[in-house]
């Protein structure tokens, strides 16, 4: 018999049942939350009277929202504040075992926190309404992105109803070249496979790079698998993940720790374990990495120019680049290395920790940003990062250069807070890209490139904050006195039209249900933000 | 936000009057790519659409459609292609989508059968909420539990 992938093993760990038509019920260890995915969830559990079935398995933070300067304004945004006050009541409400709020010490992008406090595992099933979940998997934890129906069936049950995934192995050998980061890594691999290559898998990273790559390089790899289409992403644990892990505020102690690190040792893919599919890479043939279009695919070596649509043969390919030529503002064959940057932004979860503001001080060390340039925003994924990186004058180096130091949160990766884009600016996003869109015209791009020396260097900074308040979501002390509005709704059966022959007025063989019961939850909400702010009602 | 005051995109496809009232969205490879967000399924849903039909599917935003009462329909990029044209050719086009039967039916009586797992169309057919079907086995997961805490009690640790 074949022997097991990491991703199996993982797997069957979690498999509360199966239907006989391979559908599972898959157990969940870790919930992460932010403020963008889980207000409808939350509604639905109210409308419904559910109760959370495991508070303590929620890790939870407001990100997307956040403001990344004037924190003593607070969020003048309206719409981004009732977010970010829906998740404070809701967390509230319904317990936690971490919660950041707004301007705490610790708060950044959940995608950042979670790991650096310990609460995400080897071993773990990990879930989030994000997509960028995958992140977690560098730990050897099964973690992937889900919607907000997801959401609101793992805050109620505990489990996803969920299928296997296809296993693929990406395997990629030998050293890295000067400059050339996880980042690039995970370019060159999409650039491979294109965005929908790991469709409908799971991708296990293996071979001698990424065994050599920091546990934060790790994360910037798993980070993107979903741009390559793939829901999780995997990286097996070894010395450097306990070392990590090792003092981290969630982490095992004593004698739990010693049996933890025995049970991670086993998460590896066994030496016979067959995979759906391998794709292997040669490392020194990756060269730092730049995507000069609207998707992730549309990806070249830094040495590359712009591509030519005439010389595409395939028509819904060319028409592709077309519409990413004109959207970007580029001219066809324009060597990459001499488009011009209006903006550039270091962060997103992708490439905001340590080690990233740490390639880009070195790089940015004694010089200054070209006057051309209008603005470098350096924004940190959590409090933590950014108190490591003024520790280590990180913050001092940025600024000498004309950049500046933001505090932290998902800022420009989506642009759902004030750090946006005007039209027509060309942008270096040192980050994941998000696909197609905004913030605006994204030339995602590697950080630390050229001359990142920094790779593998390990210090051990972010452990144990003395101020750290990790705490349970009750206690009041994080939870300032609940905002007016969002009042209290009245518990009520869920109203569920859902008779078939009520639905079908045009094609009576066409039978779904009517109106699904999310719409009304939103809806609800809805009604409830045009109450809370009748000036954000009208566009 | 309101959007009900924004003028409409008459250059946007699905503005144009023969459109209107549209169920069956047409779409291409990897439709719903690049985000987890519910909010896709819903702006569709929310025009109308009860039924999408694509060569393939972005992996979330195809599980997102189905907790939103839309059914994602893969149909070869061949079959796509032709529907694509004939919608093209002539207006008031209509498709039948049978559920039932698992069948996407043009007006000239062509038929082609798509493939849906037997738990999401009972799902769909019967409006059944997930979360009330996860429940009733409430003590399945109670039991795994108690087995998991046992071989992984670190994981039950808060601080």
């Amino acid at each position: 018999m074949a022997g097991k992938t990491l991703y199996d093993k993982l797997w069957e760990s979690h498999v509360v049942r199966e239907e006989s038509d391979g559908t599972c019920l898959l157990y969940i260890d870790r919930h992460l939350m932010h403020e963008v995915t889980s207000p409808q969830a939350f509604e639905g559990l109210r409308l419904s009277g559910r109760k959370v079935w495991r508070k303590n398995s929620i890790v939870a933070n407001p990100d997307h929202n956040t403001p990344t300067d004037h924190w003593d304004e607070g969020i003048t945004d309206p719409i981004s504040r009732l977010q970010v006050e829906t998740l404070d009541a809701n967390i509230h409400d319904f317990g936690a075992l971490v919660y950041f709020p707004f301007k705490h010490a610790n708060q950044g992008i959940i995608h950042v926190i979670g790991p650096e406090n310990g609460t995400t595992l080897p071993g773990m099933t990990v879930v989030c309404g994000d997509s960028h979940t995958s992140t977690h998997g560098a730990f050897g934890a099964l973690a992937h992105g889900i919607g907000t129906s997801e959401v609101e069936h793992v805050l109620a049950t505990q489990t996803l109803v969920t299928k296997r995934s296809k296993r693929m192995l990406v395997k990629v050998e030998g050293q890295l070249g000067a400059g050339v980061t996880a980042k690039d890594v995970a370019l060159a691999i999409i650039g491979r496979i294109g965005t929908a290559g790991g469709t409908g898998y799971a991708i296990e990273f293996g071979g001698s790079t990424i065994r050599a790559l920091s546990i934060e390089g790790r994360m910037t790899l798993c980070n993107m698998a979903i741009e390559a289409g793939a829901r999780a992403g995997l990286v097996a644990p070894d010395a450097k993940t306990f070392e990590y892990l090792d003092g981290r505020p969630f982490a095992p102690r004593g004698a739990d720790w010693e049996r933890a690190v025995a049970c991670w040792k086993t998460l590896q893919s066994d030496a016979d374990a067959a995979f759906d599919a391998v794709v292997e890479l040669d490392a020194a043939s990756i060269e730092p990495q730049v995507t000069w279009g609207t998707s992730p695919e549309q990806v070249l070596p830094i040495g590359g120019r712009v591509p030519n649509p005439a010389s595409e043969v395939d028509a819904q390919k060319r028409a592709g680049i077309e519409r990413a030529l004109q959207y970007m503002g580029l001219a066809a064959d324009t060597p990459i290395g001499e488009i011009r940057l209006d903006k550039v932004f270091i962060g997103s979860c992708t490439n905001s920790r340590i080690e990233d503001l740490r390639a880009a001080a070195e790089i940015a060390r004694g010089k200054h940003k070209a006057a051309s340039v209008k603005l470098v925003l350096v924004v940190p994924g959590s409090g933590m990062v950014k108190r490591q990186a003024e520790a280590e004058g990180l913050d001092k180096v940025f600024i000498d250069a004309g950049f500046e130091w933001r505090e932290p949160g998902c800022s420009m990766c989506l642009a759902m807070n004030a750090d946006r884009l005007a039209p027509g600016r060309a942008l270096r996003l040192d980050l994941e890209p998000q696909l197609r869109g905004p913030p605006g015209r994204g030339r995602p791009h590697p950080p630390g490139q050229p001359g990142n020396g920094r790779r593998g260097r390990h210090r051990r900074p972010l452990r144990r904050h003395p101020q750290s308040t990790l705490t349970g979501a009750h206690d009041e002390t994080l939870h300032p006195t609940r905002r007016p509005g969002l009042p209290a709704r009245p518990r009520q059966r869920r109203h569920r039209r859902h008779h078939p022959q009520a639905v079908s007025q045009v094609d009576q063989a066409f039978r779904l249900r009517p109106l699904p019961v999310r719409r009304m939850a939103l809806q609800r909400y809805r009604r409830a933000r045009h109450g809370l702010h009748p000036s954000s009602a009208q566009d | 936000m309101d959007c009900t005051h924004r003028p409409l995109k008459t250059d946007f496809v699905l503005n144009q009057p023969r459109y209107k009232g549209a169920q069956v969205l047409l779409a291409r490879d990897n439709f719903g790519c690049g985000s987890s967000r519910e909010h896709a399924p819903w702006a569709i849903e929310d025009y109308g659409f009860r039924a999408i039909i694509a060569p393939s599917f972005a992996d979330i935003f195809f599980g997102n459609c189905y907790k939103n009462g839309v059914l994602p329909i893969v149909l070869p990029a061949a079959t796509v292609d032709k529907l694509f044209a004939e919608c093209a050719a002539a207006e008031g086009y209509r498709l039948n989508v049978d559920l039932e039967a698992q069948r996407v039916t043009t007006p000239s009586g062509e038929s082609f059968a798509f493939d849906i797992t037997p738990h999401r169309k009972h799902c769909l057919l019967n409006g059944l909420d997930e979360i009330a079907l996860t429940l009733q086995h409430a003590d399945d997961i109670r039991a795994f539990e108690l087995r998991h805490k046992a071989a992984q009690p670190w994981l039950w640790a808060a601080n």
